[in-house]
């Protein structure tokens, strides 16, 4: 999978790695069993400090997402899908909730904001490709 | 880690940044000794340019080796990278010392080389002795100049002070020897081994600074609040100084350009200056005391002063590419040279004029400029400009700072070698000299625009090497094209003249000159001059009869004494005393009877002076002749045996034929044996005859030169017709440089060119060199007819 | 984590340099772990070619001490250079060599095995070797000055800005050097301005400001303990109490009526602490950037106007 990692966006490095590898095995792109990239070779690719990611490694492990795999290295958990749903649901639970106190903070009333969402739903559902998920399907 | 490779390495590296130089520097000396050996005029100077040249080439290699090897490293910066290696600083200083010995020895032994093949095919050497104080000088001037650059930040100034101390220990042996034999009355120098004793004392102190200086220069910095005395800018603008924008708003950028220029460049501007001031002060003590130094220290010193002031002019903007600040805001390449050029032209300018106006007044006349002040003042101020010309030329074409400032000097030569020969063995005319030896100025500022944008293609050697073609060989051109273009003897003529000169009879034997007693330079009183003139008679014949060679004359002067006996002796000839009349017949007939049989020995010489001093006494004859005295002094016999030979016009042309030829191989012969052409033809001095006929020409050029005039003169020989025509005449006239009136054109030519006896006859200026101008004028027919009275 | 071994490979202490006219170093202390990308942040001027040069044994001290690799650079600097590689700033290399003949020239200085890993760097940074260095663009003369100084395999690699006016293919290949040679157990003292940079690959940060260190610290920890605070207010007269410790203000500059701070040991309680105050009408709390971390470290206090 490609990484891209930001320096300045004000998320730590070792956060993003966390994030993009919690979404590429919600959205299915590193599938269970799947070997990742050691540190030595990620450090190289990415130009990284082996530290920073042994450090999202491990946060990675302590979630859940991966397990080591003696003689091979870290592999995606088989139920590690759900887990990263979940934590993708919150991060996107969390940044709706920033996007709507923003609204509110602006003057927005709770009705403008309510009849915002319904048209921007309207417009969407429906026309954005899902992720093609083969076992569980997303609680709505 | 390999120590001796180690040091294997580094010895490469320092000798290979030292080869540019080691090569430049001998190729440069060779090629001025080249042009020095083509010019043969070997008599200028003391000691010859190539010993000077030899001597001094290890000596500017040692001037610059410091600045080569530590300035230029610090400026680049290298230096420090070198020093963050493993090494020990002393290995590195010595290192760099030793790489300097090593190619100061090289070059001394390529000019000893010279010396010794020198010696060999031209006089030797005399005085080893003086001259052996200059290898140790370079010795000693290589140390301290390593020494100087590694305690000096900046590396121009380094180079600047490495001149005046060369001469330490010179002025030390000075001073030594002044206190030794400080009894003594006369000047005498000090002797070369004091001087040798003194060097080899510097070269040790100055190796231990060496040693000192660059430990220190390498190690770590202590930082001491010492004052920056010899710090270079950056350092002082660290504490803060006042920008120029107190000087005021400039409007035109000619100001603000010079001004940098004199900002940029203070350093060498002053060191310079004082090296000029100080050989000016030399100078002037010099001529008002008279003295003559052996080493003109004076001399070289104004002209590495001027030379450096020249390498500036482009060097300066070089170092480290200032000139692309320049550049890079379009300023107009015009504009840049010439801010360039104005600042040490007038430090050059203004000191020399102020010294030639001091010396007018401490000269040994005092007040009145000593004569020879003038021309000798333009010149020496013109040589420097020229030296100037070529090192600012030098200063654009080379790149290197460093280089450009230790090769400029040697560069500066050339022109001076080079036209000498021109002049000297070419006759190149001076005004083609002038301009040629100014035309680097034009050369660099054609190239100003590339050498500002840096653009040092191909195309920009070419160039250069066009303009080196043009400034060297432009002042050859008239020699050149004089050599292609001018007609020499035509075949047809050589062949008749070979013909001539085959035949047995007409052997080259060259005159015995007459010789007269020396009582007839003093005129006697009228009653003894018969018998002193009688046996001046008699001792011309005696001379007659000592030799069957011809007889020759090299002036004037022993035909009229002769024919002033004969004058008196037929003027005595109306006295109407009888007593005295027969010794002044009998002294009236022996003269004519010598003066008959000198022209006769006279005609038989080879050389055509020969022949027209006999015609001047045949024209004396023919007057004496036609004097109604002269038939009844003589007697019919003797009046027609001297009229027979008189009037005998083919015996003249055969003799005149003759005497062209024999010339014209003789001079020819001498022509192939030396190598300058010979100064006389037929007798006749080439020097300041025509349009360059002498030595100041290439030999080709004057033999076909003369060649072309002999033809001239040849068909004038062997003319037959009954007057000889004008247009040859004049063609004569402006072959060997003379007034056409001596040859009977124009207004008073007549006096010149006897048609008739009975003109009055002007006195030719003596020397006139005026070839042929009796040959079958009218003056032989009037002989003529003393032997047939009819025509 | 990886490295066991904690050994320090530089050690300073109460170092003091002094020039005319300005103090560069005003007795720092520091210690460079073994194994780690230890990063040297400052303005310019603010003393670190000074450290370094001290560390080198290019300048001697007025006071206090250090050690590189155990040896005292004042004494052991032939030492010292043999085992730490050095690449300045702008480093001057000899231009009429070729790239070739200066690592040739330069490996008779260390032992053997230099030339090869020299040649090696070369050609994996795809300089070519028959070229003068002159000729070379500046990129390729960065690299041909890094592999000079890593062929010998040094246990600590000093750089010195090396990556000043690269491109940033250039500056990645840099990067990775700096990680290979962590990557195996060696030290690297990196002094730089990219803060992106240093961002990416160093372990430790120190940040050096007008003669002192400011912070020495990992940089995991600096940035999980550094936040951006914003605080918007009713009206700019309105005051804030100073948090509790362990919270130490960093930075605090106003505009308008807006208070923006750079502090260290911010927590949420903190946070609703002052949004519960009277006159405070927001407070936003962001994780500190490098870059803000060390604007406020050098900056310090100030109207946003005075800049």
């Amino acid at each position: 999978m490609f990484f891209s990692i930001d320096p300045n966006n004000g998320v730590a490095i070792y956060e993003q790695i966390v994030r993009q590898v919690t979404f590429a095995i919600a959205e299915g792109t590193l599938r269970p069993g799947q070997l990742l990239p050691s540190v030595r070779v990620l450090s190289q690719q990415l130009a990284i400090n082996p530290n920073t990611i042994n450090r999202a490694f491990q946060q990675l492990q302590a979630e859940g997402a991966l397990e080591s795999l003696r003689g091979k290295g870290l592999v995606v958990r088989a139920d590690a899908k759900t887990g990263c749903l979940e934590t993708r649901r919150t991060l996107i639970a969390d940044r709706l909730k920033g996007a709507m106190t923003e609204a509110l903070h602006a003057g927005l009333s709770g009705s403008e904001v309510r009849r915002i969402m319904n048209q921007l739903l309207a417009e969407l559902d429906g026309n954005v490709a899902t992720v093609a998920s083969t076992d569980t399907s997303e609680p709505t | 880690m390999n120590n001796r490779l180690m040091i294997q390495r580094l010895w490469w590296k320092e000798l290979r940044q030292l080869l540019p130089m080691l090569i430049l520097l001998p190729t440069i000396a060779f090629l001025l000794t080249a042009l020095y050996l083509l010019n043969d005029n070997s008599n200028q100077f003391n000691w010859s340019a190539g010993v000077a040249v030899f001597l001094g080439m290890p000596g500017l290699f040692a001037v610059g080796a410091g600045a080569l090897l530590v300035g230029q490293e610090k400026e680049m910066r290298t230096i420090q990278w070198l020093a963050s290696l493993p090494i020990r600083p002393q290995t590195i200083v010595r290192i760099k010392t030793a790489a300097a010995v090593v190619g100061l020895a090289i070059l001394w032994v390529i000019s000893g080389l010279y010396f010794l093949w020198r010696d060999r095919y031209d006089t030797p050497m005399t005085d080893i002795g003086q001259f052996s104080v200059w290898p140790t000088n370079s010795f000693f001037v290589l140390f301290a100049g390593i020494a100087i650059a590694w305690r000096i930040k900046s590396a121009l100034v380094a180079l600047l002070l490495v001149v005046p101390i060369a001469m330490v220990p010179y002025v030390l042996a000075l001073v030594l020897h002044a206190m030794m034999a400080a009894d003594e009355y006369y000047y005498t120098d000090p002797s070369p081994g004091t001087v040798i004793a003194m060097q080899v004392i510097g070269c040790l102190v100055a190796l231990f600074l060496v040693d000192r200086f660059g430990r220190a220069a390498l190690s770590p910095e202590r930082v001491r609040l010492g004052l920056p005395f010899l710090a270079n800018a950056t350092n002082r603008e660290r504490n803060g100084r006042a920008a120029p924008a107190s000087y005021g708003v400039i409007q035109s950028p000619l100001p603000a350009l010079i001004w940098q220029f004199a900002m940029q460049s203070r350093a060498l501007l002053i060191g310079t200056s004082i090296m000029l001031l100080v050989a000016a002060a030399m100078l002037l003590m010099r001529y008002a005391s008279r003295a003559n130094s052996v080493i003109p220290f004076d001399i070289f010193l104004c002209y590495l002063a001027t030379s450096w002031l020249g390498a500036s002019v482009f060097q300066s903007d070089s170092a480290h590419q200032r000139i692309r600040f320049l550049a890079d805001r379009g300023l107009s390449p015009r504009l840049i040279w010439l801010t360039r050029q104005i600042v040490p032209i007038t430090v050059i300018a203004a000191i020399a004029i102020a010294t030639l106006l001091l010396a007018s007044l401490v000269g040994p006349a005092g007040l009145k400029a000593s004569p020879g002040l003038g021309t000798m003042g333009m010149l020496a101020i013109a040589s420097l400009f020229v030296v100037f010309s070529f090192s600012q030329w030098a200063g654009q074409v080379i790149t290197s700072p460093i280089v450009s400032m230790v090769v400029a000097p040697l560069v500066s030569i050339i022109p001076f070698t080079a036209y000498s020969f021109s002049v000297v063995t070419l006759g190149s005319p001076l005004g083609l000299i002038s301009i040629a030896a100014f035309l680097p100025f034009l050369a660099t500022f054609l190239s100003t625009r590339r050498w500002m944008d840096r653009r040092f293609g191909k195309r920009y050697w070419f160039t250069q090497g066009g303009y080196a073609a043009i400034v060297i060989l432009m002042p050859t051109f008239p020699h050149f094209m004089a050599l292609a273009f001018e007609p020499g003897m035509s075949r047809q003529v050589r062949k008749q003249i070979e013909t001539v000169v085959a035949n047995p009879n007409n052997v080259l034997r060259m005159p015995v000159e007459l010789v007269l007693d020396k009582d007839v330079e003093n005129e006697r009183p009228f009653v003894s001059f018969v018998r002193t003139w009688n046996n001046q008679i008699d001792s011309v014949r005696s001379q007659f009869r000592a030799t069957s060679a011809p007889i020759g004359i090299s002036s004037q002067g022993p035909i009229l004494k002769i024919l002033a006996i004969n004058l008196m002796a037929g003027m005595s000839l109306q006295q109407s005393d009888s007593a005295v009349s027969d010794e002044h017949l009998d002294l009236f007939r022996r003269s004519m009877e010598l003066l008959s049989d000198m022209v006769v020995r006279m005609r038989t010489s080879p050389q055509v002076v020969d022949q027209d001093f006999a015609d001047s006494i045949e024209i004396a004859m023919v007057r004496q002749m036609r004097r109604t005295e002269t038939r009844a002094a003589l007697g019919e016999e003797r009046y027609k045996l001297v009229a027979a030979r008189l009037a005998d016009t083919q015996a003249r042309r055969d003799a005149r034929v003759r005497s062209v030829a024999l010339s014209w191989y003789n001079y020819d012969s001498q022509s192939k044996f030396s190598r300058v052409p010979p100064s006389q033809f037929g007798g006749y001095d080439l020097q300041g005859g025509g349009d360059g006929l002498s030595w100041k020409n290439g030999k080709g050029l004057a033999h076909r030169r003369v060649a072309r005039r002999a033809e001239n003169l040849w068909r004038m020989a062997d003319f037959s017709g009954d007057e000889v025509p004008k247009e040859w005449l004049l063609e004569v006239a402006s072959d060997w440089g003379i007034v056409s009136t001596y040859y009977g054109l124009g207004s008073g030519g007549i006096y010149y060119r006897v048609d008739s006896v009975d003109d009055s006859i002007a006195v030719a200026k003596k020397g006139s060199n005026a070839i042929a101008n009796q040959w079958y004028a009218g003056w032989e027919k009037q002989a003529r007819e003393l032997l047939y009275p009819s025509n | 984590m990886s490295n066991a071994n904690q050994e320090a490979v530089i050690e300073v202490s109460q170092l003091t340099v002094s020039f005319p006219g300005c103090d560069a170093l005003r007795g720092v202390d520091l210690q460079v772990p073994r194994g780690t990308v230890f990063a040297l942040l400052g303005e310019n001027g603010a003393g670190k070619t000074t450290l370094i040069r001290a560390l080198t044994g290019f300048l001697h001290p007025n006071s206090g001490s250090c050690r590189v690799l155990g040896l005292d650079p004042t004494v052991e600097a032939l030492e010292i250079r043999r085992r730490v590689g050095y690449v300045a700033d702008a480093p001057a290399l000899y231009d009429w060599m070729r790239v070739g003949e200066i690592g040739w020239f330069t490996s008779s200085f260390y032992e053997a095995g230099f030339l090869d890993r020299y040649r090696e760097g070369i050609s994996r940074y795809g300089v070519p070797e028959d070229r003068k260095i002159r000729h070379l663009s500046k990129g390729q003369r960065a690299k041909v000055a890094l592999a000079l100084a890593v062929a010998h395999d040094p246990e600590l690699l000093i750089l010195d800005e090396p990556t000043s006016g690269l491109d940033p293919l250039v500056r990645r290949e840099f990067l990775e050097s700096m990680l290979d040679r962590v990557a195996t157990g060696r030290t690297v003292l990196l002094s730089s301005h990219q803060i992106a940079e240093v961002e990416r690959v160093a372990d430790s940060v120190a940040i050096l400001h007008a003669g002192k260190f400011q912070i020495i610290e990992s940089l995991a920890s600096l940035r999980d303990s550094v936040t951006e605070v914003t605080v918007s207010l009713d009206d700019p007269l309105v005051q804030l109490p100073l948090p509790d410790s362990p919270a130490i203000v960093m930075s605090d500059r106003a505009e308008g009526r807006q208070r923006q701070m750079v502090m260290r040991g911010f927590n949420s309680e903190a946070a609703d602490q002052w949004r519960g105050r009277p006159g405070v009408a927001g407070v936003t709390v962001r994780s500190a950037t490098l870059d803000e971390v060390f604007a406020a470290c050098v900056r310090g206090n100030g109207n946003a106007s005075d800049e």
